[in-house]
C-alpha cells in the first residue's frame, strides 16, 4: 500500500480512490471552512487534472496552474488545492451541523428491548422500528384477548426514556419510565386489573349475543355499544370502566313514541338494578324484553335504496364514522338523518337558527324538524 | 365503496338500485353512468293506456358534486321530445321538484316516477303556450329558469 494512502484517509476522509486500467481517480468531497467542495480528480503519472464544477469556477485560474505542476501523490495535490481554496474562500459563517451522538441511547434502548424479550419470553408479538424510535407490543391476557401498546423512545435527553403513546385500553393514562420492563409491567397490570377484565367479559358477551351496529369493529378501548332493539330502534349503552356493575348510561334512538315508551320502562325499573347479577340479564330485566334480537344473516341482495336506520339524505349508515342521530318527530315519517347532512340541508334553505339548534322542514315529510348544530362545524 | 365522497356513494347506490329494480318502463344506461357518475341517460317508455303509449323517450340527468343538496339537471334529449303542456320542445321540463321543491330525500327514482306520472296524466298532447318564446330566450340549463308553475292538474 503506497505511503500516501493512509495520509489521504486521515486528511481527506471523504475522498475515495478508484483505479481503472488507464488511470487513477479520486472523488468525493473536501471541506474547507464549513463549505463542502465536490472533487473529481484524475491522475496521469505525476499530473493531476481536476474536473471543474460551479463551486470551483472562482478559482479556475489557480487550478489551471496546478494542472501544469507535477505532484508526487494526490495528498500533495489536495494540500495545494486546500491552500488555494481557503485563501480565496470568504470567511464562512460557522454552520457546522451539530451532530448529536445518540449512540449511547441507542445502545441502552437495544439493551432494554433485548432484556424485555428475554425476561418476558412469552410476549405474543413485539416489534421495534428500524430507527429505534417506536416499540410495538401485543400481549394476551388470561382470556386470550389481545392487547396492544405502542411505546415511543424519547431521544431529547429530557424526561423519561420510554413513553406509552397508544394503547387499546379505556382510560388512557400517559405512562412513562426509564426502564422498558417497568413500563411494560405497568401496562400489563392495567390490563389484568379485575375491573377491566370484568368489563371485557361483559362487552365480549354483548358483542356475542346482541346485534351491535356501532362501533363497527369494537376495540378494547370502546366502552359503548349501540345495540338494535327493534326495526329502526336502537340504544347506546355507555359503561363506566371503573364501575361496570352499576347501571350504565343508556340512550335510545328511534321513533319518538318508541323512545318515550322505553324511557318510561327504564325509569320504572332502574331502581331494581342488581349490581351483583350478570350485567346482560339485568339489562334484559331493565328493558322488560325477552332477549336482545340477534344479528340477522346479512343478505346484500334485497338491499333497498334507503334501508332501516339509514340517513335519508346521504342514503348510507356511516358518514365519517357516525351513525344517523336525528329522527323526524313526525310519527308517520320517522326518517333518520345524520345531523351533519340535515344541518347542511337546512342551512342551505336559510332555515331559522336558534341558539344551538336549527329548525326547518323535514326533507321527507315537510313537517317541522329540529337539528342541533353538528360539533364539527 | 372506500375513497368515495358521500355524494358519489349515494349516486353509486342509486345507480345499483335503479339497475336492479327500475320503475316500470324505466331503464338506465349503466355503462354510460359508470363511466361518468355525474351524467346519466335514462330511457323511458310511454305507459300503455296513455297518450304516449308506444313512444320512447330519453332523459338526461346531470349531477354536481353537491348532489343531493343540489337538485339534478333533468332534460329530455334525443329526437323524440314528448309533446306535453309542461315539456318545452328543447327538452326542458317545468316540474317543481326539479328546482324549488327539490329535497335531498328525493332520488333519481322518484324524479323518474314523477315524470312518468306527469306524462301519464296528460289529456291533450300540446306544447306549452309560451314554447316559441321560451325556447328562443332560455338558458341552456333549465335550473337557471325562473319557473312559473302553471298548474298541478297535468
Amino acid at each position: 500500500m503506497p505511503a500516501y494512502e493512509l495520509d489521504l484517509l486521515l486528511k481527506y476522509p471523504m475522498i475515495m480512490q478508484r483505479c481503472t486500467t488507464k488511470d487513477e481517480e479520486y472523488f468525493g468531497y473536501i471541506k474547507i471552512k464549513g463549505d463542502h467542495f465536490k472533487i473529481r480528480l484524475t491522475r496521469n503519472m505525476k499530473r493531476f487534472k481536476l474536473e471543474m464544477t460551479e463551486d470551483l469556477e472562482k478559482y479556475e485560474k489557480d487550478i489551471k496552474k496546478l494542472s501544469k505542476l507535477s505532484f508526487m501523490d494526490p495528498v500533495e495535490y489536495l494540500d495545494k488545492l486546500t491552500e488555494i481554496l481557503s485563501a480565496e474562500s470568504p470567511p464562512h459563517k460557522e454552520t457546522d451541523d451539530i451532530i448529536i451522538d445518540n449512540t449511547s441511547i441507542y445502545r441502552k434502548v437495544l439493551r432494554e428491548y433485548t432484556e424485555l424479550r428475554q425476561f418476558y419470553f412469552n410476549i405474543h408479538k413485539s416489534f421495534i422500528s428500524k430507527d429505534l424510535k417506536t416499540i410495538d407490543i401485543v400481549q394476551l391476557d388470561e382470556q386470550m384477548r389481545q392487547h396492544s401498546v405502542k411505546i415511543d423512545v424519547n431521544y431529547s435527553q429530557y424526561g423519561k426514556l420510554f413513553k406509552i403513546v397508544e394503547c387499546n385500553l379505556p382510560l388512557n393514562e400517559i405512562d412513562e419510565d426509564d426502564s422498558l420492563i417497568v413500563l411494560y409491567e405497568k401496562f400489563m397490570n392495567r390490563v389484568d386489573c379485575p375491573k377491566l377484565q370484568l368489563m371485557f367479559d361483559v362487552l365480549d358477551e354483548i358483542d356475542k349475543s346482541c346485534w351491535v351496529i356501532d362501533p363497527d369493529r369494537p376495540t378494547r378501548r370502546d366502552v359503548y355499544r349501540r345495540i338494535v332493539l327493534d326495526r329502526n330502534l336502537s340504544m347506546v349503552i355507555t359503561f363506566n370502566p371503573n364501575d361496570i356493575r352499576h347501571l350504565p348510561q343508556i340512550k335510545f334512538l328511534g321513533p319518538h313514541n318508541a323512545v318515550k315508551k322505553y324511557n318510561e320502562v327504564v325509569s320504572r325499573n332502574f331502581l331494581n338494578w342488581n349490581p351483583n347479577e350478570d350485567v346482560l340479564s339485568e339489562l334484559v330485566k331493565l328493558l322488560e324484553i325477552d332477549n336482545f334480537p340477534a344479528k340477522p344473516e346479512h343478505s346484500e341482495e334485497d338491499e333497498l335504496l334507503v334501508n332501516d336506520g339509514e340517513c335519508c339524505i346521504c342514503f348510507s349508515l356511516r358518514l365519517n364514522e357516525q351513525l344517523p342521530d336525528v329522527v323526524c318527530p313526525n310519527a308517520s315519517c320517522n326518517q333518520f338523518f345524520h345531523s351533519q347532512c340535515l344541518y347542511k340541508w337546512l342551512r342551505s334553505l336559510n332555515s331559522r337558527k336558534c341558539f344551538y339548534e336549527i329548525n326547518g322542514q323535514c326533507p321527507n315529510c315537510e313537517k317541522v324538524i329540529h337539528c342541533s348544530l353538528p360539533t364539527s362545524e | 365503496m372506500a375513497g368515495m365522497s358521500p355524494s358519489e356513494r349515494r349516486l353509486q347506490k342509486e345507480l345499483m338500485s335503479l339497475m336492479k329494480e327500475p320503475p316500470p318502463g324505466v331503464s338506465v344506461d349503466v355503462d354510460l353512468a359508470e363511466q361518468n357518475l355525474l351524467q346519466w341517460i335514462v330511457h323511458m317508455e310511454g305507459v300503455t293506456g296513455t297518450l304516449y303509449e308506444g313512444e320512447s323517450f330519453q332523459l338526461q340527468f346531470k349531477f354536481t358534486n353537491k348532489y343531493p343538496f343540489d337538485s339534478p339537471e333533468v332534460t329530455f334529449i334525443g329526437n323524440n321530445i314528448p309533446v306535453h303542456p309542461h315539456v318545452y320542445s328543447n327538452g326542458h321540463i317545468c316540474l317543481s321538484i326539479l328546482t324549488d321543491d327539490w329535497s335531498p330525500a328525493l332520488s333519481v327514482q322518484s324524479v323518474c316516477l314523477s315524470i312518468v306520472s306527469m306524462l301519464s296524466s296528460c289529456k291533450e298532447k300540446k306544447r306549452p303556450s309560451d314554447n316559441a318564446f321560451y325556447v328562443k330566450t332560455c338558458s341552456k340549463n333549465p335550473k337557471k329558469t325562473k319557473w312559473w308553475y302553471h298548474d298541478d292538474s297535468v
